[in-house]
């Protein structure tokens, strides 16, 4: 991890409210995302974690500059994302590539695979007819399709191939940064570990950093570096891979690893009682974010007062991790210990 | 990219079904079309149009300008050698009518055309753009459309001055304002999809995006509205001729032009107006008929195939496990039979399934997209999708034999005595009624409910189901619920007439994962208060870890495996289980690629004559290939694998699996040789 290619600090989006009952009543802006601070390495991936409605795939687009931000900065390489107008320059265009969850709708149904992969290879590079195709079919070939797949049409193929040809599609421009909005989400188990396996050989390819996007813990830990956990529009935990899914240092990330179910039934059945202990309140992310509190205290089985007055301060853990928890700096003070001594602690 | 080689992906299958199918979209699209005989008929009315048009000087038998050598003699049909007579000015109306054509197409040409070349650029424009663009381009184009189309060209052609292309032109800019309202709502839903994302972050430009992304996706829309303009623009061009503002009435031969001269001759006869009357008629006909095809043909490539309900063809019993009497559901030999696309050939896409589940039980199914799993479930409920057959030896609820029942004995046995949670539970939901009418509905229909007591019946349920404050939550909206509590309403519809069967397919894929525990232990707790049996059909091993009692696991239409739960998980007995079961990424340390099984279920025509699976299995051999393999009990299950005594199969059990919750499973660490080492 040398310099950092993407730095995010302080970033806040916003969405206009909806019109209220009467037609010149606005409705307060919904906050999207609040506050994020978040750095990616050149090369490294980070895995952003959360529900849906948690502001993590907001987030994501707003790195490609799809979606203006309220507050805040977002710099890329050399750009400085916030600081662009109506036009977005080509050459930021070719820094950052995004792969979406549906691999049915990310790509047109009416343009055969060689058009798809062409595209940015025709703008961002001018390669145009034969030049263009053995550039496409070697992209193809590096995403393990074959050649002769140039002129077939996106729905002649499953949905691991189409995610395969999204991929290239993405890796054609050659990016510093590949934005992976829920990239196997859609797909079957086995389809899945393939293409997780085939971005890190890819990875190891071409230098690439990747912002992994996803719901799932268990899926993340295996590709990232390092996780970044979101819960209703703010980061609350972030770390290594390894200590947050080990060692939790949030309410919210122990809730999360406790609902992932385990295909070992008699690891399953210690979750299953774990997760009804952990889950009170409404399950799921609903309303507008809390500016001045924890978006988490509604649903926190350590809640206090000060849970819905202030969010907390970022503690920084001795292993490079922080977290964004009161009970790591009142209470019972955590100080940026696992939640685990807490349990260990009361038997 | 020369050290591509020296890290070699592995390749991803090429897989057949894409060889198989590639009788592309557009073929299944005339292919449709040509099953529409209306619309072919239209078609063809249409084509016989354009040739008479195209060869109308070598066809009319007469100058249809030129008066008769009798000077204005109006001549009946038949008469004067006349097939259709003649006008007031003697002129021959069989020719005219066949010029007629050419002006009827021209006219139709003019203004699509130009209703095309305005309305498609701006359209796209104040769609793709929106905000003040489209603000103000609106509201100009509702006005112009306010105002009826034929008195808005009066107004052009005022300007304009009279004459057929000018007409029409006037005719034309009125149309494309529809043109363009019509594309502009279309790019508002395709400017949405994500493939215009991708092309923008790929680099392209909002022309690009436009031209090659955008329109050739709202052409279906756009195509099946130029054909009904084509019909709107002939009538348009009759009815201006008609008033002397379109064709010459001296040299242009239109329909609209012989109406208007047949007036002339009213007070003798009304002959003349009838020949150009019909065509008109049979133009417009034909186009709006032509029109319709297209749009269903379109329509239908969007939507697939429709469902079905059919009974349960009887078959002869093989499977020789006895049927259990205390269970609520027993399955045997159950099979479903679809066409093979583009052929007459059926190939069987579930075959010969069998399985029990007994009171308060659950049964699992599981297996990968295109295994079968969701059909069978289907054919339960006599839901295949047409024109798929279900057939089966016995399918028993609660005792009662349900195959060779018809479709009026089989609906109350559906409607009340199994019920069903989707995926999706905002799909299985009508947006447009109360959450209470929805749940009080199959009350009242099966039960015989009054609508107090369904009502009563319903707040009781919500509440049983964990839905808040039900009294006053009964009245909402499906979309005044999460995605969570309307899952929840699903199940308390689904368990509203008491069944003794609950079919759960995927019922918590489309929740988020905190959501989805709490789905799964009221369906847990549902099942065992209320000793319904559950047929949960699932990808995910960890959901049926947490809920099944009974396995099943289903590879391309077969039961590759089954038995209880634990018995399956810890010590598989086939090695597609085996594989399902490595290739769930867990919550562990990892430093080599995560296993995967090489490739995907093939399509059912592919199906190998030997063991379905062998095609993909790390362990087969000649002789898995060689004859079909059956259902036989190896440990403690059932397995269909020939080699299931010789192989070493790798269970659930990992050390280096954690749960990051500081607590750690209290398991008896004995393992048997089977549960340890990989295969």
């Amino acid at each position: 991890m040398t310099e950092n290619l993407l730095e995010i600090r302080d970033l806040t989006i916003t969405f206009p409210g909806g019109r209220g009952t009467l037609p010149w009543q606005r409705l307060p802006d919904v906050r999207a995302v609040q506050n994020v601070d978040l750095t990616i390495g050149e090369g490294e991936t980070v895995g952003l974690v959360g529900e849906s409605g948690s502001g993590k795939t907001t987030l994501g687009r707003a790195v490609l500059r799809f979606i203006p931000p309220a507050a805040g900065r977002i710099r890329l390489g050399g750009f400085d994302v916030t600081e662009f107008g109506r036009s977005v320059p080509s050459g930021f265009r070719k820094a950052v590539q995004i792969v979406f969850q549906d691999p049915v709708g990310s790509l047109n149904p009416s343009m055969v695979v060689g058009e798809i992969i062409g595209e940015p290879l025709k703008i961002h590079f001018g390669l145009t007819g034969d030049a263009r195709d053995e550039r496409a079919a070697e992209l193809l070939t590096q995403v393990g399709l074959q050649p002769h797949h140039l002129d077939r049409y996106p729905y002649e193929f499953s949905g691991g191939q189409r995610q395969r040809i999204a991929i290239a599609r993405a890796l054609a421009t050659e990016p510093d940064l590949l934005v992976l909005d829920e990239p196997v989400s859609a797909l079957d188990v086995s389809t899945q570990s393939s293409v997780i396996n085939l971005l890190e050989h890819l990875q190891r390819e071409t230098g690439a950093a990747y912002l992994f996007i996803a719901h799932d813990l268990a899926i993340v830990r295996h590709i990232c570096q390092r996780i970044a956990v979101m819960y209703h529009s703010r980061i609350v935990e972030e770390g290594d891979s390894d200590e947050i899914c080990e060692r939790p240092r949030h309410p919210y990330t122990e809730l999360l690893l406790a609902s992932i179910p385990d295909p070992d039934p008699v690891i399953q059945a210690t979750k299953k009682t774990l997760r009804r202990e952990l889950a009170i309140g409404d399950a799921g992310v609903s309303g507008n974010a809390p500016a001045d509190a924890c978006p988490f205290a509604d649903r926190c089985p350590h809640v206090m007062d000060v849970c819905r007055t202030r969010f907390p301060e970022w503690t920084d853990a001795s292993d490079g991790g922080r977290v964004a928890c009161h009970l790591h700096t009142e209470g019972p003070t955590l100080a940026g210990q696992p939640l685990s001594t807490l349990r260990a602690g009361a038997t | 990219m020369s050290d591509l080689t020296a890290n070699p992906v592995e390749i991803a299958d090429d897989d057949p079904l894409a060889a198989e199918t590639r009788q592309s979209s557009r073929s299944r699209f005339f292919k449709r079309l040509r099953r529409n005989r209306l619309a072919l008929a239209a078609g063809g009315v249409l084509v016989l149009l354009a040739l008479m048009a195209i060869f109308a000087p070598w066809i009319a038998p007469d100058d249809p300008n030129l008066a008769n050598r009798f000077q204005d003699i109006l001549f009946p049909p038949g008469e004067g050698g006349y097939v259709l007579g003649t006008d007031q000015a003697g002129r021959d109306i069989l020719s005219r009518i066949i010029f007629g054509t050419r002006y009827a197409l021209l006219a139709g040409i003019v203004a699509v055309s130009v209703a095309l070349g305005i309305g498609i650029p701006l359209g796209l424009t104040i769609g793709y753009f929106r905000g003040w663009v489209d603000r103000i381009a609106m509201r100009f184009v509702e006005t112009v459309v306010a105002v009826p189309a034929v008195v808005m060209a009066m107004a052009i052609i005022a300007a304009l001055g009279p004459g057929l292309v000018r007409a029409m032109f006037a005719i034309g800019v009125v149309y494309s304002m529809i043109i363009t309202r019509l594309t502009r709502a279309e790019v508002f839903a395709a400017r949405e999809e994500l493939y215009v994302d991708g092309a923008r972050s790929a680099g392209a430009g909002s022309n690009r995006i436009m031209w090659r992304h955008v329109l050739p996706n709202i052409a279906p829309a756009l195509i099946v509205q130029t054909t009904l303009l084509f019909a709107t623009a002939v009538l348009a061009e009759a009815a201006l001729s008609f008033l002397g503002l379109g064709a010459k009435p001296s040299s242009q031969a239109s329909w609209g032009v012989m109406l208007q001269s047949a007036q002339l001759s009213l007070d003798r006869t009304i002959w003349p107006a009838i020949p150009p009357g019909v065509m008109v008629f049979i133009t417009v006909v034909a186009f709006n008929v032509f029109g319709d095809g297209l749009r269903d043909a379109f329509a239908r490539e969007a939507r697939g195939g429709r469902i079905g309900i059919g009974d349960v063809e009887p078959v002869p019993l093989t499977d020789p496990t006895p049927q259990p009497d205390g269970a609520v559901l027993s399955v045997r030999n159950l099979s479903v039979r679809f066409p093979r696309p583009g052929t007459t050939d059926d190939v069987d896409v579930v075959q010969d399934v069998s399985f029990d589940i007994g009171r308060g039980k659950i049964l699992a199914l599981v297996g990968e997209s295109g295994s079968g799993k969701s059909i069978t479930a289907l054919s339960l409920l006599g839901l295949v999708p047409d024109p798929g057959q279900a057939a089966a030896a016995s399918i028993r609820l609660e005792g009662r034999e349900l195959v060779g029942l018809d479709f009026d004995e089989l609906r109350p046995v559906r409607g009340k005595d199994i019920g069903v949670i989707f995926q999706e539970p905002f799909a299985a939901l009508n947006p447009s009624h109360t959450i209470g009418r929805q749940i009080a509905e199959p009350m009242r229909v099966h039960l015989g409910l009054s609508k107090a007591e369904a009502r009563q019946r319903a707040i009781e349920l919500m509440e049983r189901v964990g839905i808040p404050d039900p009294t006053k939550r009964i009245d909402a909206y499906p979309h005044q619920f999460s995605g969570g509590m309307a899952q929840r309403v699903v199940i308390a519809m689904a368990l509203s007439c008491e069944p003794k069967l609950l079919i759960a397919d995927e019922p918590t894929t489309a929740l988020d994962v905190t959501v989805q525990g709490q789905v799964l232990d009221l369906i847990s707790d549902l099942s065992s208060e209320l000793g319904v049996a559950v047929l949960l059909i699932t990808h995910d091993l960890g959901v049926v870890a947490d809920l099944a009692d009974d396995v099943a696991v289903m590879y391309a239409g077969q039961v590759v495996e089954s038995g209880r739960l634990t018995d399956v998980f810890h010590r598989p007995q086939h090695p597609y289980t085996e594989g399902l079961i490595r290739a769930i990424p867990r919550n562990e340390r990892r430093t080599t690629d995560l296993p995967t099984i090489a490739g995907v279920v093939p399509p059912p025509w592919l199906w190998p004559q030997g063991c379905h699976f062998a095609p993909r299995c790390g362990y087969a051999t000649d002789s898995c290939r060689a004859t079909s393999i059956e259902l036989q009990p190896s440990e403690l299950s059932l397995a269909r694998c020939m080699r299931t005594s010789e192989l070493q199969l790798e269970g659930v059990v990992r050390d280096s699996v954690v749960t990051g919750l500081g607590i750690d499973p209290s398991r008896t660490k004995t393992k048997t040789p089977s549960e340890s080492g990989i295969a």
